[in-house]
């Protein structure tokens, strides 16, 4: 028995009809790598960034609501009130003067004469607020002047006792003393903190505060009357 | 010659092969493959449309939330005359609570703790006081004045107060230094 048996090998046209099968897929294969490595991919990116914008935005806008109804909810005249509390306690311009004129009031109630005055403004800024020392030098009997020291604890703009000195002469009922303050001041904010800082509302301890500087007395003369017109006759009442 | 009574099993060759089964089966294959490629590309389609879609989705949220900010933006500069008196008020609360907590021993509540021992009859000589230091120089007329003085320093509620002299004048005037840390 003879077998006939011939192995054809696949012909060009054979092959080319073969891969014909292939083009399709092939074609969809490399649609989708060119779409997902051009668009796709980029726009995965962008989400991705979107995304964290998106994020960072919330966190923005929680912030900025939060600070807003935060100061919404503050109360225009009470905080007026509380300003001008505060600004009796520590002023926006030097505090010295005012400082002085609280002392000098209180001592003259007291009978305590001042001799000397020196006043000067301190360089820098000290926990957040500027200085002003004031030096005096002042006689008067023991029981006034603890007194008037006692008493500067009530003084507005608020005072710092940083150095007592007293002498006294036998048989003498009065006493020499000099008395080194400081007082402060802070200016009034130039600029506001940025839309996005939280801002936190007056805690306790700060209310607290605030009511114990309402009962600080100023002193006679911070506030200065304007003079009634004198010498010139008043142009509008002609 | 060929034996009629012997049968021959032959083996022939089928000439045209498997051709049309296979041209078949090819064509089954090429027909799913080519449908699979397009359910392929038309699934990988609708993902993109997905992914712009969520991409557009993002963006109109973020326009949204950039709206929103600038909104909120524009109602806090509305209160801010109530931010700047806040600002004022807590800048001089901060400042008043770092005096008021900076000097835990003011001079001033020594000198009246320390004044408030002396006998009645003392008088004082000399006072030098300043944060961390404190001297005080006391006339006592007599030695009984003296001994009341130590007596209330010992019940007083202070722990460290010391003696720095003790002297007597000519004219009988005791004076007593001390010093309290």
């Amino acid at each position: 028995m003879q077998l006939n048996t011939e192995i054809k090998l696949p012909t060009r046209e054979a092959l080319k009809s073969n891969s014909r099968h292939f083009i399709i897929p092939l074609l969809v294969f490399l649609v989708i790598t060119v779409l997902s490595v051009t668009f796709g991919r980029s726009s995965f990116n962008n989400i991705f960034a979107t995304r964290e914008r998106m994020l960072q935005f919330k966190v923005e806008n929680a912030t900025l609501s939060e600070k807003r109804n935060t100061l919404a909810e503050l109360d225009r005249t009470i905080l007026t009130r509380q300003a001008q509390v505060s600004l009796l306690a520590v002023p926006s311009a030097s505090s010295g003067p005012a400082a002085l004129s609280a002392i000098r009031t209180r001592a003259f109630e007291r009978n305590i004469n001042i001799t000397e005055v020196k006043l000067s403004e301190k360089q820098g800024v000290q926990k957040g607020a500027r200085e002003t020392g004031i030096i005096l030098e002042f006689e008067g009997g023991l029981g006034a002047i603890i007194d008037l020291i006692d008493n500067l604890k009530t003084a507005a703009p608020i005072v710092k006792i940083s150095k007592i000195k007293m002498v006294g002469a036998e048989g003498l009922p009065t006493l020499s003393a000099d008395l080194d303050l400081l007082t402060f001041w802070v200016g009034l904010p130039t600029n506001l903190p940025a839309a996005n800082q939280p801002i936190a509302n007056l805690n306790q301890k700060d209310l607290e505060l605030i009511r114990e500087m309402e009962k600080l007395k100023i002193g006679v003369g911070q506030t200065i009357e304007p003079a009634p017109p004198a010498g010139k006759s008043d142009p509008f009442t002609e | 010659m060929r034996n009629p009574s012997v049968q021959t099993k032959t083996h022939g060759i089928n000439l045209a092969g498997n051709a049309p089964l296979e041209a078949a089966k090819i064509n089954k294959t090429q027909s799913v493959v080519r449908r699979t490629s397009f359910i392929v590309l038309g699934v990988y389609f609708v993902v993109l449309l997905g992914v712009v879609g969520t991409h557009f989705f993002f963006l109109s949220q973020e326009r949204k939330l950039i709206a929103e900010g600038g909104q909120l933006r524009r109602d806090i500069a509305g209160l801010s005359s109530i931010e700047t008196l806040l600002e004022t008020v807590k800048s001089r609360t901060t400042v008043a609570t770092n005096i008021l907590t900076s000097s835990p021993q003011a001079p001033e509540r020594l000198l009246a703790e320390v004044i408030r021992l002396a006998p009645a009859e003392a008088s004082i000589a000399e006072v030098n006081t300043q944060e961390g230091k404190f001297v005080i120089s006391l006339n006592l007329p007599d030695s009984a004045t003296v001994s009341e003085l130590f007596k209330s320093i010992a019940d007083s509620q202070f722990s460290s107060i010391f003696l720095d002299g003790l002297s007597k004048t000519t004219r009988g005037v005791y004076t007593v230094t001390l010093s309290v840390q």
